[in-house]
């Protein structure tokens, strides 16, 4: 709370000063008339910056999180320039600020009269404001993705804003006089400290995206000192930036910025040299610091590299966040360690000759965690994830042996996980939502196409069996699975000619045959209300129904079986020849069922979730081909089909089907 | 559609609950079929060393050759199939499966697993890539050897471009059919999403003997055809025809060779009503025996200038004639043809079969181009085939050993 504090203080009070100056000032000469535009122009800027804020927030989440990392990594290393630069600037003028700002106002107001110079002051303070609010926003969109934040870092922002306009309105009315030397020397020292903990976690995020191995050894251990998860933590994590255990590179780069920086600031007025000569001093400082952290990374990288070919010895041995895995056909999976540290872990892997081996997951327990495939011999990769302590299991499929224990100790630095299981829970009601959407309007659509059947005009009832279509092809897999005893809903709805006796055929077909082969209305008005009873009872049937991960993924590889079986080879609507709708549909459903796992399949494997959805973009580039508004349902039918067109499609469904087989056993037991 | 959909069960079981029935407690590699252990017996033909196996190796019974168009965009992608296919190629040949023998339930199986208990049938499996590959997709453009050009129109040409070209080719050799159809669909399983078949060809019985130890075989004519091939015996040949040497443009190709396959439709029911007397003369051998007319042996030497009552022995468009090394300018092919049969025609109801044949060289331009394109004028034979499919595919060398795949001098 109290970094966020500090920051919307400070940040919210160089605003709040600029424009309670500029409206002091505008009182003084009698030009309160401006006085609404330039709070309107206060107004917009804080509105914009919340908007950036805000925009950048949903991006990040956006984003797979090696990319949210990464993004981090950007934002919080901007925020540490932006605050160093910030403090430098304001220590050296923060005296100047008054006398200066009320020059440029009045140069504002004299350069020209009337709106002109009303547009002048109103730019002066939206800019004043932008700048600033910029500033606190990926500031404080940094500090939010520190461990531990969460609503009294909220608080904490939204106090020290509180503040700060409150000191501003004071500036305004005249009645506080600030020392702003003093207090922008002892805030500059309190940002310093919390900049230097935004440089240890930009190290971190740099790390679990991907772009920083170096230094990931352990140091020293104060988890003794302060336990995990007490008030003593907060404090040392929140106000110090400083983990309980931090790796060698943290260390150092938190020195290397505290020690220089804070130096520069602190350094009293009084005993104030030449700036030349403060700033060698700490540079001197720095290159000290720097020079005694090499020494000590070798120092340690001396010691650990035996305890790391050793057997695991767990507790003596220090750490690191990096497992390097070999892959050979003599020994199998062999980890250059066993023991990690908790927080991202990155493995490495690399396959020397091991012919049988084409992929390494982390497990735990039967769950994967993170995987990595296409890894034949010559070649390497890399997958990262989020472990807390425990035991792991390092899984090599094919290997000899296959298996090997991975232990994990400490404490996980960064906020909880959202939990792959909560985003299982969630796409199997996502489903559920959408099965029931599109059963309800099946419904609909069904009774509109008994309604035209029991009408005379047959183009109409023809368009209305197309109109229906869709709903059920979507979810067809769903249909499929109430199988009671010889009682089918599928066969109810949507047998073809032959697949039952005649006696008993209805459904969807048996009204395509009479609309589209023998074009006549007649006969079918009973089967347009046993279409829509069916229908009714396939709603009822899913109303309350709940989805496992695994079923999603096999109705979505359904789905495209469907495509791949019977609609490319033109089976399913032999009288309409609408089977390329159908098509689209199959594949709209399979898409809306693996889109509700893709935010868990993203957290256990990325490249896997990318194949597929680039797959599934490559598709719809395939079907949107056969779009043509030529025809009532908007495709090309079976019949203008070239061979070439069912080959491409018949490629990008398989492009799909293979990798999506591999999705169930992912989010089987996760 | 109702019907036979109950491979996957969506919603095994009823309502509401279903979810952890089709998962749950099973848990993941829990059926394991056998360990990885030695291979099962079964004649193993190796997999890696200076030359691919499948060229100079005596001709298995059974053929599955597949070409393959690659759809992905990328090299890595591209590379790693290329990867992927060489670790495959070492666990088949050797009689294992493709990767893990793990099975999950929740997953298909890695392999296939129509060939177990089968063994290794001398299978090998040999790639090739085809003059577009070295397009501009994959900045392969200036790696292209100059030789590998597309094969010229042919006088009498009738080709099916359904059935020619490819960017990558895979010739899979066993004495066992399933052995090489599952090499086949497998690469192609491993490929989804970065290539796809382009066409494919079964061939049932072996055409070519490469080796002395071998009798040559009787193609679908009834004759001996190849009694001269190269053979595996011949190192001075192999490097003199087959081999492709320091005279290359490219050095990736270094010990690799050029394959040209061709697919051979004969016109069997005429060439079934043809007199005996007329399919000799057209052949220029014995159909018994094999041998040379005139001759008395399959093997006897094969004397060009014999005449019979002014007339030449060896008929001046006689087949054998016009493709002896002699007539060649000492040029000569490795032949590792097949037999092979479609079914029928549906427009004729004659039957679609043939030779596919498939030959290795060291210049295509001098050797396969120049020997076809004289056969393709004269040679008597025209009248009872046609060449329906066509491609030329650039054979890389052997692979070093495990951790080497195809063309990894090409992405490395």
């Amino acid at each position: 709370m109290v970094p966020t504090l500090v920051i919307g203080l400070r940040e919210g009070l160089e605003a709040a000063l600029i424009v309670g100056i500029i409206a002091a000032f505008l009182r003084e000469q009698g030009r309160r008339d401006l006085l609404r535009a330039v709070l309107a122009g206060v107004g917009a800027a804080v509105l914009l910056c919340l908007g950036l804020g805000l925009a950048l927030q949903a991006y990040s989440r956006s984003l797979p999180q090696k990319q949210q990392e990464g993004l981090e990594t950007v934002v919080g290393a901007l925020a540490v320039v932006m605050v160093t630069y910030m403090v430098i600037w304001m220590r050296r003028h923060s005296r100047e600020l008054k006398g200066s700002l009320e020059g440029q106002a009045a140069g504002a107001l004299a350069a020209g009269a009337g709106s002109r110079a009303g547009a002048a002051l109103v730019l002066m303070a939206f800019l004043a404001v932008i700048r600033e609010g910029f500033e606190t926003v990926v500031f404080l969109l940094a500090a939010f993705q520190k461990p531990g934040s969460g609503s009294a870092a909220g608080l904490g922002a939204v106090a020290g804003l509180a503040v700060a306009v409150g000191l501003g309105y004071g500036v305004y009315r005249g009645g506080v006089r600030l020392n702003l030397s003093k207090f922008f020397r002892a805030t500059g020292l309190v940002l310093v400290v919390v900049a230097s903990g935004l440089v240890v976690n930009c190290l971190h995020t740099a790390h679990e995206a991907g772009w920083l191995d170096a230094g990931q050894a352990g140091t020293f251990d104060l988890t003794w000192l302060v336990r995990p998860g007490s008030v003593q933590s907060s404090l040392l994590t929140g106000m110090l930036g400083l983990q309980p255990r931090p790796v060698l590179v943290e260390l150092v780069g938190w020195l290397v910025y505290l020690v220089p920086v804070g130096l520069f600031v602190a350094w009293p007025p009084a005993a104030r040299t030449s700036p030349r000569v403060q700033l060698r001093a700490a540079l001197a400082a720095g290159v000290a610091i720097a020079l005694a952290a090499g020494l000590l990374t070798l120092g340690i990288t001396r010691r650990t590299e035996p305890d790391a070919a050793a057997a695991p010895v767990t507790g003596t041995t220090i750490a690191g966040r990096v497992v390097t895995v070999t892959v050979t056909a003599a020994h199998g999976c062999v980890p250059d360690t066993t023991s990690l540290r908790a927080g991202g872990v990155t493995v490495k892997i690399r396959n020397v000759d091991a012919t049988a081996v084409t992929e390494v997951e982390v497990m735990d327990g039967e769950r994967i965690l993170g995987e990595k495939e296409n890894l034949p011999p010559g070649f390497s990769g890399r997958f990262a994830m989020r472990l807390d302590a425990g035991t792991y299991t390092l899984y090599c499929p094919g290997a000899t042996p296959e298996r090997r224990a991975l232990s994990v100790t400490g404490t996980t630095t960064v906020v909880a996980d959202a939990g792959v299981a909560a985003l299982l829970a969630q796409a199997g009601t996502g489903y559920a939502d959408y099965v029931r959407t599109q059963t309800a309007a099946l419904v609909t659509a069904a009774e509109r196409l008994a309604a035209t059947l029991r009408g005379t005009d047959l183009a109409a009832a023809q368009r209305a069996y197309i109109a229906a279509r869709p709903y059920y092809e979507r979810i067809e897999p769903v249909a499929e699975s109430f199988v009671v005893g010889t009682d089918s809903i599928d066969v109810d709805l949507d047998a073809r000619d032959g697949d039952v006796p005649p006696a008993s055929w209805r459904g969807f077909h048996r009204i395509e045959k009479a609309l589209f082969a023998r074009q006549t209305l007649a006969g079918t008005r009973a089967y347009g209300t046993r279409l829509v009873a069916d229908a009714q009872r396939l709603a009822a049937l899913t109303a309350t129904l709940t989805y496992a991960p695994t079923e999603l993924a096999n109705g979505a590889q359904e789905l495209l079986d469907e495509v791949a079986a019977s609609k490319i080879t033109g089976e399913e609507e032999r009288y309409s020849r609408i089977d390329m709708l159908d098509v689209a549909d199959n594949v709209q459903g399979a898409q809306q069922a693996f889109s509700r796992l893709r935010p868990a399949l993203q957290r256990i494997d990325p490249a896997l979730a990318t194949t597929i959805t680039t797959g599934f973009d490559a598709l719809d580039r395939e079907i949107a081909r056969l779009r043509t508004d030529a025809n009532p349902s908007g495709y090309l039918l079976y019949g203008q089909l070239d061979a070439g067109v069912k080959r491409a499609l018949a490629a990008a469904v398989k492009a799909v089907q293979e990798p999506l087989s591999r999705v169930a056993s992912k989010v089987a037991d996760a | 559609m109702p019907s036979g959909s109950s491979r996957r069960t969506f919603l095994t079981a009823a309502l509401g609950t279903a979810g952890a029935v089709a998962t749950g407690g099973a848990g993941f590699g829990v059926a394991r079929a056998t360990e990885p252990g030695p291979a099962p017996a079964g004649a193993v033909v190796g997999f890696y060393g200076a030359h691919q196996a499948g060229i100079a190796t005596s001709a298995q019974e059974h053929l599955a050759f597949a070409a393959f168009d690659v759809t992905t965009g990328s090299a890595d992608e591209l590379a790693r199939l290329l990867g992927t296919w060489a670790a495959a190629a070492a666990q088949l040949t050797k009689g294992r499966p493709v990767g893990a023998v793990e099975t999950a339930p929740d997953a298909p199986p890695i392999d296939t697993g129509e060939v177990e208990g089968l063994g290794a049938a001398q299978l090998t499996i040999t790639v090739g890539f085809g003059p577009t590959l070295f397009d501009d997709r994959f900045g392969l453009a200036s790696r292209r050897p100059a030789a590998l050009a597309e094969i010229p129109a042919l006088p009498g040409d009738t080709l099916d471009p359904a059935r020619s070209g490819g960017d990558l080719c895979v010739q899979a050799c066993a004495d066992d059919p399933q052995v090489a159809f599952h090499t086949m669909r497998n690469f192609a399983r491993l490929a989804r999403g970065t290539a796809v078949l382009r066409w494919s060809q079964l061939g049932f019985g072996r055409t070519a003997s490469t080796s002395t130890a071998q009798d040559t075989p009787r193609n679908l004519m009834g004759f001996k055809d190849g009694t001269n091939n190269i053979k595996a015996e011949e190192p001075h040949d192999l490097a003199r025809h087959v081999w492709v040497g320091d005279e290359t443009d490219q050095a990736w190709l270094r010990g690799g060779s050029y394959l040209v396959a061709r697919r051979i439709r004969m016109l069997i029911e005429s060439w079934d009503t043809a007199a005996l007397a007329e399919q000799e003369r057209v052949l220029g051998r014995a159909k018994g025996t094999g041998a040379p007319l005139g001759e008395r042996r399959e093997f006897d030497p094969l004397d060009l200038t014999a005449t019979k009552a002014g007339m030449p022995l060896i008929d001046r468009t006689a087949h054998i004639r016009l493709a002896a090394p002699a007539t060649n300018a000492g040029r000569k092919l490795l032949r590792r043809g097949y037999s092979y049969t479609d079914g029928i025609d549906a427009s004729t109801g004659l039957l679609d079969a043939g030779l596919f044949f498939l030959a290795y060289q060291n210049d295509p331009v001098s050797q396969f181009v120049a020997i076809q394109r004289r056969l393709a004028r004269h040679d008597a034979l025209n009248e009872y085939i046609r060449h329906t499919g066509s491609a030329l595919f650039a054979v890389p060398p052997g692979l070093s050993g495990p951790g080497d795949w195809w063309g990894r001098d090409l992405f490395g």
